[in-house]
């Protein structure tokens, strides 16, 4: 995966994340251009669209557009998968995910996207792994313990 | 001033306001918050805030670089939670080439030789975002370690990291392929899975690490689908869905696969196609399918695949039927199966279906099963949507543009002359590189094409006709004029009358040309289609030995005009000076056709001249466009017959430039070049569009003029070259793409017209411009 971008429906990016090497002018280029494209496209459209010299995944959660941009020789369903496996996660941590919850904790988005991907690929594809991991760093966060080592 | 907790709160309120406002309230908070780092009392959570605060300010595209500074301050000195957030927003903030990611990547080595597995993890996550590919090796020792590290977690984030490292420093990190290989056995599923993925990746360049696990992999893959990982790899009743399409995509790199492999895909599919309505297993049945593909498997072992193809295809989700189309695509690249009436309706459905994603697939599943009877419609499909969808995506413009023009050249038809007509329409629609290509295409099957002589020479007519109705629209594309005046010098009379009237044409043109441009606008398009008329001026000057005033005038206009650059000067100039002594040189050139001996056209009588002025390091001349009437890759050693061969097929030597007239243009076109060095001009080899193997040899070296070269190269003609939503619209594609006879034409063959003539009649204005959807 190159990267992931959500954005709600007026355009507003809400996170992203970009996993190869690129210029600020490039990615706000890339971004804005992108954003463009998928919100000009009508809802019974397919999900996938070739967007120069990458694949484009991308589907609509409420008012949020979850959009990765993957290799050509990767595939499509398998990052839709993925998608939706983010969406699982989002929705059993914060309990009922929405719009709001991702804009006033975003950071935690952050985090959770970071156990679910790693350098563009998928690092961990068992949800209750990833919850509970961030449900620990959660409450390391809170009891704020020193450098010991810790047995998960 | 606001405290930092009200900060947070009134940004919240961000979302609802106007860009003006927001602009302000952000700028503000900005402010707040960088006073708020500078105060060296403010508590680390306040900080963490700020940090927040700043990753949100650049996401909406507020910069917010005091911040930097901090974040990485938090990621080295903070605690746990500390440097979590630290951690966050330096690979937020910060790129790997920044000069502050350097001071990082000590932390992170620092990090990764901690005693708490949740720091170490990280600053492996970190790694991915923030040490640049330079700095890889200083990290790698350590990295090494954690592929053992007792917790799985970091285990697999340690393959993670490698796997990045090797994506950005593969000569660095290849070396540690082989430990990772051996994690192919790790106790963890979730490890397991990470080097699957690592080992995809690296297939292609270390295909013998992927051998050595091949049984393993096999292993777990039965171990998958006889259901012994945990339950929580079990997703939407698949087991470990992500790990079998890794298993079954490593499979491919096997170079022959046993039957147990085969029995092993096929098991997989089994497995997954009863849960074909959901995404992650068409994923799986797709990776099966593109692997039986990929090794030619039987029939037996296809049959099944196939009926996945077409659920697929059939399947009313349009994610699933594009890849079905995608997997159809594959399988036809590799077999010849004929399509049913069923199959040939969802490609048609597809075809005029309003996703352009749809539409862009069908096109290349059309290219990839197209044939000689349905050929010329697939062109036109694709030259339409290039057309109507492509003007801001010169990616695909560039990639099906060429798989048309792959198509022309294998299914080139010297009767109908389809091929022609479809580069004809494709021509306006490619850059640079393609364009080029296209016009050598052109003019290769007008020259010297397949078939007899009759049919070429209809078909030039035809093509003259086309162009010359093209150049009197009002919106051109200057490739195709260039190809239109190469073909009114190329295929004119050699009577001086007709001489006469071909210059007054081209005059013409270039005069519309010339006043047409704005002050302003110097195109290299515009140069290279004037350069075009010049060198067409002169070789019918030459062929027909006539010259009319207008072409002086407009040699000068061009002179003075805001277009003219040194090369375009130096061309006038080269044809002013050679247009008093036309008769001369037309003469010459009719002398060298029609007697026996050959002239020395390497103008070796100046070689004195030539070797001084090298000496005196002179600019050797180098022509922006050589001249091939004898087209590559050969042409027939000329009969005495071919003395009287049509007037309008006139060759000239081929093998070395003329200094004075370099003639007609656009078959090579090489690129100017400021260093005049003899050595490096390539100039004198003369490249084949289509084979390397034929080159003039070198003329001149740094040693002198080469001895033993033949003037002329006239070489055996060893092969002739093989010189196109309404029900009814729906029918009649129907009936050209698959052969599908319409209603109401029972019993009668569909003839179908010239295609020439058909795109005689066609409305170039519209056929030339690609449709911006951005109005």
């Amino acid at each position: 995966m190159q990267f992931m971008l959500l954005f709600s429906r007026q355009g507003k990016l809400r996170l992203q994340k970009w996993y190869v090497a690129h210029p600020d002018k490039l990615k706000k280029k890339i971004t804005r251009e992108l954003i463009t494209t998928i919100l000009a496209r009508k809802p019974k459209m397919s999900s996938f669209l070739e967007w120069k010299d990458l694949k484009v995944v991308y589907k609509r959660y409420a008012s949020l557009y979850f959009c990765c941009a993957i290799e050509q020789k990767d595939n499509e369903l398998l990052t839709l998968e993925i998608i939706h496996r983010y969406v699982e996660l989002l929705d059993k941590y914060f309990g009922s995910v929405c719009e709001l919850d991702i804009i006033f904790n975003f950071e935690k988005a952050y985090f959770i996207l970071d156990e679910l991907l790693l350098g563009g690929e998928i690092q961990e594809t068992s949800k209750k792994n990833v919850l509970k991991a961030i449900a620990a760093q959660d409450l390391l966060q809170e009891v704020s313990y020193g450098d010991t080592s810790i047995e998960l | 001033m606001a405290s930092c907790a009200r900060i947070w709160e009134s940004s919240q309120c961000v979302f609802f306001m106007r860009e003006n406002e927001e602009e302000w309230l952000i700028q503000d908070c900005l402010r707040l918050v960088k006073g708020k780092l500078c105060e060296p009392s403010t508590k680390p959570s306040t900080i963490i805030k700020c940090l927040a605060f700043s990753i949100f300010s650049e996401l909406s595209g507020y910069k917010a670089e005091f911040a930097y500074i901090h974040a990485v301050k938090l990621a080295q000195y903070g605690s746990l939670a500390e440097k979590k957030m630290g951690y966050l927003a330096c690979a937020f903030l910060l790129r790997e080439c920044d000069s502050l990611s350097v001071l990082l990547v000590n932390t992170i080595f620092r990090d990764l030789t901690s005693k708490n597995m949740y720091v170490v993890a990280m600053a492996l996550s970190a790694s991915c975002h923030l040490v640049s590919p330079d700095q890889v090796t200083v990290l790698l020792p350590v990295l090494e370690e954690k592929l053992k590290h007792p917790s799985e977690y970091v285990r697999s984030k340690a393959v993670i990291v490698l796997h990045h490292f090797c994506r950005v420093s593969p000569q660095l990190c290849l070396q540690y392929a082989n430990q990772v290989k051996v994690m192919v056995g790790d106790r963890d599923p979730g490890v397991v899975a990470h080097v699957l993925q690592f080992l995809i990746d690296v297939a292609e360049d270390l295909p013998g690490v992927v051998m050595d696990v091949m049984s393993a992999l096999v292993q777990i893959q039965n171990q998958i689908l006889d259901g012994k990982l945990p339950h929580e790899y079990t997703y939407k009743g698949l087991h470990a869905p992500w790990m079998q399409i890794s298993i079954i995509r490593l499979l491919q790199y096997l170079q022959e696969p046993s039957m147990d492999i085969y029995m092993l895909i096929q098991k997989t599919l089994q497995n997954a196609m009863p849960q074909m309505q959901n995404y992650i297993g068409s994923a799986i049945v797709c990776e099966c399918i593109a692997t039986l593909v990929k090794h030619k498997a039987g029939d037996e072992m296809l049959a099944s695949a196939l009926l996945c193809v077409v659920d697929l295809m059939g399947s009313t989700s349009s994610n699933l039927r594009y890849e079905g189309l995608s997997l159809l695509e594959k399988v036809l690249e590799q077999y010849r199966l004929p399509l049913s009436p069923a199959q040939q309706d969802v490609v048609l459905s597809s075809l005029c279906h309003p996703d352009q994603a749809m539409k862009r697939r069908t096109l290349s599943l059309l290219c990839t099963m197209a044939e000689a009877h349905n050929v010329e419609i697939v062109c036109t499909q694709v030259a339409d949507y290039v057309r109507d969808h492509c003007a801001h995506n010169p990616y695909i413009q560039h990639d099906l543009i060429s798989r048309a023009l792959a198509l022309t050249d294998r299914f080139q038809n010297s009767q109908t002359h389809w091929h022609i007509a479809a580069l004809i329409r494709l021509l306006p629609l490619a850059q640079d590189k393609q364009a080029k290509a296209i016009q050598r295409r052109i003019q290769l099957t007008l020259l010297a094409g397949s078939g007899n002589l009759e049919d070429i020479i209809v078909a030039r007519s035809k093509v003259l006709h086309i162009l010359a109705k093209y150049a009197e629209s009002k919106t051109v594309s200057t490739s195709v004029i260039e190809v239109y005046v190469w073909c009114l010098s190329q295929f004119c009379g050699a009577k001086v009358d007709d001489g006469q009237q071909v210059l007054e044409k081209l005059v013409s043109l270039g005069c519309k040309v010339l006043r047409n441009q704005e002050p302003s606008n110097v195109s290299q398009g515009i140069q290279n289609l004037l350069i075009s008329i010049i060198h067409s001026a002169s070789h019918v000057a030459e062929k027909c030995g006539t010259t009319i005033s207008s072409l002086e005038e407009l040699l000068q206009e061009i002179m003075k005009s805001h277009l003219a650059d040194a090369y375009l000067r130096h061309t006038c100039l080269e044809l002013l000076a050679s247009l008093p002594h036309i008769s001369v040189i037309h003469r010459a050139l009719q002398r060298s056709i029609r007697s026996e001996k050959q002239f020395d056209f390497t103008l070796s009588f100046v070689d004195k001249f030539v070797c001084e002025s090298l000496a005196a390091n002179a600019m050797p001349y180098q022509p922006k466009l050589l001249h091939i009437a004898v087209p590559v890759p050969e042409m027939t050693s000329l009969p005495s017959d071919s003395m009287t061969a049509p007037p309008d097929t006139v060759a000239l030597p081929s093998t070395c430039p003329s200094p004075v007239s370099s003639g007609t243009s656009s078959i090579i076109d090489f690129p100017r070049s400021e260093s005049f060095s003899s050595e490096d001009s390539k100039s004198w080899s003369l490249r084949s569009p289509q084979k390397e193997d034929i080159l003039a040899k070198p003329l001149w070296s740094r040693e002198g003029r080469t001895k033993n070269v033949d003037p002329f190269v006239y070489v055996g003609h060893k092969d002739q070259l093989a010189v196109v939503t309404s029900d009814s619209e729906m029918q009649h594609l129907a009936s050209l793409l698959f052969n599908r006879q319409e209603p109401g034409a029972a019993g009668e063959e569909t003839s179908q017209g010239d295609p020439l003539d058909e795109l005689l009649n066609k409305d170039f204005q519209k056929l030339s411009v690609l449709k911006s959807e951005r109005s």
